[in-house]
């Protein structure tokens, strides 16, 4: 044990270097008697000495070498690698009696503590069944680290509420000043619900989705992963990258993409517009801003070296928010004098620039929750002031802000898949995009895509549930089975995203279901067995309100 | 004098990023050091002033501009590679005082004794995992350029390792 003992602390025998059974006796005593006093109690004890002598024991120096006397059984000593001196026996018989063969023969030492808890006792085997002296056995490559670290050392000092750094929007400080609820989600704070619309979230959700379906609402979108990518070879990356097509998307357009991994499922989705000839604006989510980021890196660097095209993160450099509803128009409009909001001017789908008290501005009309709806981006800097200005230009509209709860049910309504439906396990054709990338090949994720596993008819695809007794209430993460089955084992599928609809008055959900839309109009039951519910749902398209798309044409 | 006390000035950063392709960047740096009449930095870590400016390569293709106030935007032909406005994205930490390394060694693995950090030079490190540019300016004296959103709580952190040496 190398350095001295903290203060409280007490050692005898092997621990200080005292291999011999009697001393370690001794010191035992000694440090009984040291810890008593520490802790003080300092009664006298019966045995004070001299101990007994133990037969056969010299007066210290490490034990002696030989093979172990085992019983019945395996002897391990190589815990990290299952090497037990029958093993090492074995190599000695066989031949590999040298310690790199040893080491390579048993894999002794190979653990994460590279043998420093194995390799003496080991050689001393070795050295044994060899006839030789340990050191005629020899050693392999000593590695760091050359003493016991403590496992602290590693993983860096303690620093308390700084283990996990805090990101914040630029309208964060507005959000708690005004009653907001914060989640973490990931690094970031996001309001979660205003306690302005309710107490609880599940009364706040709620309020905030009807003010957005009958008035407007506005959201902090500063979360989005924001990515700028440029170069002449601009368009090429994109249309590589993402499942559909971005070569032909005009300037001035916006498109919705969604990204494969290099095994054909579904990776982010995001929109990316086109703000010049080589130059786009990307979007992912949240959760994968990072990951998308270092994947284009990734992919510029190894394997497509020579486009000419660079990407840079700018999540930081802007202030996101969007207004959505349908008085989100008249709104933006009064906030933003000057600008042309007509649809000729920003139709769906177009970007809109301009300026915002001499910072950047961009406005998409992009809809997320199915109304109506603009994401506006102001420099990062500017982000509080342009959320007060549409706020106050929304008062007499009835714009209130809403938060990611409200958020999250507005698009399972419209029938939108996220991070529970992009979970890592779906395909394109899963999530009912397969059509946005029929004709296309060559991008990432296209030839693993098309393994049989990955177009089974069979596979669990998207479908909307609705339960049968309105009154019923669907849960997240319940399986789903078939009328009439016996509730067990993996079902037929799993509802992956549940909100109460205030338009249709009960509760929807997206779900994926083997046989997917063949399946609508049938029954199934939602079990969720940690809260022991089975709720009758019937299939129905996972397009819940407007599928026509009405609303968000205004 | 050493300045004893700490001191922590939070200010904006503006920032222009240039960067050129992989076939381009001799042609670029050509243009882009006419362009601003003074040689540009040539390896990483590498700290020129320019025009009123700071010029950081901070990658083999990549330079930042910085400035106290603006950075004027260049005009950059996209054959040779692009520019990228960062002013509202990063923040500028001013940091000073006698005990700046033994409160920044808690938060940052850099050896500030090193050629690396030495004064005037940059190093891009993590803070927290989050990359954050270090700019040594005086042996007890350094900038950290970090992104806005992590901005209250990185300087939350240092703020309390810099009690730890009040």
């Amino acid at each position: 044990m190398p350095g001295a003992l903290r203060s409280g602390h007490f050692g005898a025998g092997a621990l200080t270097g005292s291999f011999a059974p009697d001393t370690a006796i001794a010191e035992g005593h000694q440090a009984g008697k040291a810890a008593a006093e520490f802790c003080g109690k300092t009664r006298p004890v019966a045995v004070a000495g001299p101990f007994p002598a133990v037969p056969g024991t010299g007066a210290g120096g490490p034990p002696p070498s030989g093979y172990p006397a085992t019983g019945r059984g395996k002897s391990f000593v190589d815990f990290q690698m299952d090497v037990t001196a029958g093993d090492i026996a074995l190599a000695h018989r066989e031949g590999y009696q040298p310690v790199e063969h040893l080491k390579r023969y048993t894999t002794l030492g190979m653990g994460t503590d590279q043998g420093k808890t194995s390799n003496f006792n080991a050689l001393s085997i070795m050295a044994s069944l060899s006839g030789a002296a340990i050191p005629e056995v020899g050693t392999t490559t000593f590695r760091p680290p050359y003493t016991p670290v403590a496992i602290g050392a590693l993983a860096g000092s303690s620093i308390g509420r700084h283990y996990k750094p805090v990101r914040r929007t630029p309208m964060h400080d507005w959000h708690v000043a005004h009653g907001a609820e914060m989640l973490e989600v990931g690094l970031w704070m996001r309001p979660y619900f205003y306690r302005a619309a309710g107490a609880t979230v599940d009364e706040a959700y709620v309020a905030e989705m009807r003010t957005v379906r009958e008035a407007a609402g506005l959201m902090d979108i500063s979360t989005l992963g924001k990515i700028d990518v440029q170069g002449p070879d601009a368009a090429i990356l994109l249309d590589r990258v993402y499942a559909n097509g971005f070569a032909r998307l005009p300037v001035g357009r916006a498109r919705y993409g969604v990204m494969l991994r290099d095994d054909g499922i579904v990776f982010d989705d995001g929109t990316t517009t086109r703000l010049g000839e080589h130059r786009f604006f990307m979007t992912t989510s949240t959760a994968k801003a990072a990951d998308v980021l270092s994947r284009l890196e990734f992919l510029l660097d190894s394997v497509w070296p020579d486009l000419r095209v660079a990407v840079t993160s700018v999540t930081d450099e802007w202030a996101a928010m969007s207004i959505a509803g349908p008085h989100s128009r008249e709104i933006l409009s009064k906030a933003l004098e000057g600008l042309d909001l007509s649809d000729a001017a920003l139709p769906h789908m177009g970007l809109l620039e301009g300026d915002f008290d001499g910072r950047a501005l961009r406005i998409l009309r992009l809809s997320y929750s199915g109304e109506l709806a603009y994401e506006v981006y102001v420099g990062a800097s500017g982000g509080e002031a342009a959320w007060r200005r549409l706020l106050e230009a929304g008062e007499a509209h009835g714009l209130k802000p809403y938060g990611v709860e409200a958020l999250g049910a507005l698009r399972v309504e419209k029938g939108h898949v996220a991070g529970p439906e992009i979970d890592g396990r779906t395909t394109l054709d899963d999530l009912g995009l397969a059509r946005m990338a029929a004709k296309r090949s060559g991008y990432v994720g296209a030839v693993l895509g098309r393994r049989p596993a990955l177009t089974r008819p069979d596979r669990q695809r998207l479908v909307g549930l609705m339960p049968v007794d309105a009154g019923e209430r669907l849960s997240g993460g319940a399986v789903l089975f078939g009328p009439g089955e016996v509730h067990r084992g993996h079902g037929r599928g799993r509802v992956t995203s549940v909100t109460y609809s205030p338009t249709l008055g009960t509760y929807v959900g997206l779900g994926l279901l083997a046989g997917g839309a063949g399946m609508e109009g049938t029954e199934v039951v939602a079990v969720h067995t940690m809260k022991g519910e089975a709720v009758r749902a019937r299939v129905v398209s996972p397009v819940f309100l407007d599928p026509e798309g009405a609303r968000l044409r205004g | 004098m050493a300045e004893t006390r700490f001191h922590m000035i939070v200010e904006p950063c503006a920032i222009l990023q240039l960067e050129c392709w992989a076939d381009s960047c001799e042609a670029f740096g050509a243009a882009i050091a006419a362009h601003l009449g003074d040689k540009l930095p040539a390896e990483v870590g590498e700290v020129v002033s320019v025009a009123g400016l700071k010029a950081v390569r901070i990658a083999p293709r990549r330079l930042w501009l910085i400035g106290d106030e603006a950075v004027p935007a260049l005009s950059v032909d996209s054959e040779l590679g692009c520019a990228l406005p960062l002013s509202e994205g990063r923040v500028r930490l001013h940091l000073s005082g006698r005990h700046l390394l033994d409160v920044l060694s808690a938060c940052v693995a850099i050896d500030w004794n090193g050629p690396q950090a030495a004064p005037g030079r940059a190093v891009q490190t993590g803070f927290h995992r989050v990359p954050v540019l270090a700019l040594r300016t005086a042996s007890d004296a350094c900038d950290l350029v970090v992104p806005r959103s992590f901005e209250r709580s990185l300087t939350e952190w240092i703020s309390d390792s810099a009690a730890a040496h009040a």
